[in-house]
């Protein structure tokens, strides 16, 4: 059973008016609880797959089937419906939040959207998602800009547990994070993942966390993918020219020159 | 608060030295206070001392953007583009977007090399050809739009040394940029920094990143520095609880993976 089967997606954007192939011929699955990591240098295609997946933008050819239904052809009030089972995050939740809404309010939205939970149950759900996360329920009542930025990104991924996805797209959420805090927030997406089985699209431009979080990885190059296996089996040992160059290129702290 | 309390560091001419540090460790604070461009509203203690016999003293009504006011008591000091070559982590906020790069460069060896224009553009020809663009000719009249962001943190670093300084600053440089562009600047700045006997500030977040480039770690944290030492020392016997809890976390390509640790599987 697959959460997630993208087939033969492309998008093309205008280049200094010659087509530019963003995403070209890519297809992958997502099984429940599974994490696929998307790899790739900038302009791969990685952020413009998790847009089309989130369906932000819409793709020139291809097919998108979600928890078993073509996800492409639906609308109204049956993809809103579906959309509360596929959530994201992002590298900078100041940028994905209104900063001077208080944390109680972002996460009141989903819970109201999605008839979630009515009004007078809210402020419990609430407190309950903060702590699932790690933070104090009297957070709740600060407001976004007054956060820290790791605090910022675990109220991000409460916003997106809250309509109980079965998929949350990643997308660089973990790099403006310190190392210090990065590992704490692995540690809850980890967490998060075997307790409620959520499936991870994961995209990042550090293998290093890669290896240590995800099941299965895309190598993504011009838009195509390059390569694609089992995460600790590619980056040990890349067959395609990018992976090798990305494996080489990752700063090593075992290998220090003299 | 505090950005920085009483550090104290040597810097040796013609090493690698690395700052790093998490976010609010006060390392990007050190790399402004070094190169003078602290805001002038900021309160700042202590010296700055330049032992170097190559660095001279400024000429009279020479000093950037009030440089040398700012210095914190600076004796010898120095002037930032002519004796200090300074980096950003972005390159798209560092460039004047609306002048061509071959101008920008040339303008810092007019500026501090009495140069004349003809000469400036010659000398930004040959910078840019040193920091490998392409097509140097071409990229003398591009605008910073035009070009990806590995080689617009080119052209800066072109900038950057384009007065011969003694001393460059990299603050975060390669932050912005995917893997594999940082490790081509890596390179660069190593190659550079070798060619031009230059000594080396490598301001990052990344202890790895700093240990592939420099001799010697400063690890700053809070404002305090927490330990300095040669990089093989700080990454195999860190004296510090801090510098073995950021060596710790670091994910590198060795480390034991989270996912068996937890126990889960696809």
């Amino acid at each position: 059973m697959t959460v997630l089967a993208v087939s033969n997606l492309s998008k093309r954007y205008r280049r200094g008016g010659k087509p530019f192939p963003a995403v070209d011929d890519v297809s992958f699955e997502i099984g429940p609880a599974e994490t696929l990591a998307l790899a790739g240098p900038s302009g791969s295609g990685k952020s413009t797959i998790a847009r089309l997946v989130l369906r932000l933008i819409e793709p020139d050819a291809g097919r998108i089937d979600f928890e078993g239904m073509n996800f492409l052809a639906l609308s109204g009030a049956t993809l809103r419906a579906k959309r509360a089972r596929l959530q994201m995050v992002f590298q900078d939740p100041l940028a994905a939040f209104n900063p001077r809404a208080t944390v109680a309010r972002v996460l009141d939205d989903p819970l109201r959207i999605h008839g979630i939970a009515p009004r007078a149950k809210r402020p419990r759900q609430i407190a309950a998602l903060l702590e699932r996360v790690g933070l104090e329920p009297g957070l709740a009542q600060r407001a976004i800009h007054e956060i820290s930025g790791g605090q910022r990104q675990r109220v991000a991924i409460a916003r997106a547990i809250a309509t109980r996805p079965s998929l949350i797209v990643l997308d660089e959420a973990l790099s403006a994070l310190d190392v210090s805090v990065r590992g704490q927030i692995l540690e809850l997406l980890l967490d998060l993942q075997r307790q409620e089985r959520i499936a991870y699209l994961f995209i990042s431009h550090d293998l290093g966390v890669i290896r240590a979080v995800a099941h299965r990885i895309v190598i993504l190059d011009g838009g195509r993918i390059a390569e694609t296996g089992d995460a600790r089996t590619v980056i040990a040992a890349p067959q395609s020219a990018i992976g090798t160059a990305l494996v080489a290129a990752t700063p090593r702290l075992d290998r220090i020159r003299p | 608060m505090a950005a920085l309390k009483g550090v104290h560091l040597d810097v040796e001419a013609g090493e690698k030295l690395a700052i790093i540090g998490e976010c609010g460790s006060g390392k990007s604070t050190l790399a402004l206070a070094i190169a003078g461009l602290l805001p002038g509203t900021s309160e700042i203690g202590g010296s700055i001392e330049w032992k170097q016999p190559n660095l001279q003293s400024p000429r009279s009504g020479r000093t950037e953007g009030g440089a040398k006011d700012r210095q914190p008591n600076a004796i010898n000091s120095c002037t930032l583009g002519r004796d200090i070559g300074f980096v950003f982590q972005d390159p798209s906020s560092s460039l004047d977007p609306v002048m061509p790069v071959g101008k920008q460069i040339a303008e810092v060896a007019r500026t501090h090399l009495d140069l004349g224009w003809s000469r400036s553009l010659a000398r930004a020809k040959t910078l840019l050809e040193r920091v490998r663009l392409s097509d140097p000719e071409a990229a003398l009249r591009a605008y910073p739009h035009q070009l990806s962001g590995g080689q617009k943190q080119r052209v800066a670093i072109a900038a950057a040394i384009a007065a011969g300084p003694k001393l460059l600053i990299a603050d975060e440089a390669t932050s912005a940029l995917d893997t594999i562009v940082q490790a081509e600047i890596v390179t660069l700045i190593r190659r550079l920094v070798a060619e031009d006997r230059m000594t080396l500030l490598f301001i990052s977040h990344d202890i790895a990143l700093a240990a592939t480039l420099a001799e010697r770690i400063a690890v700053l944290r809070h404002g305090d520095l927490v330990e300095v030492g040669e990089t093989r020392q700080i990454v195999e016997v860190p004296r510090h609880a801090y510098t073995r809890a950021l060596l710790d976390a670091h994910l590198g390509l060795d480390a034991e993976p989270l996912l068996d640790r937890q126990g889960a599987s696809a």
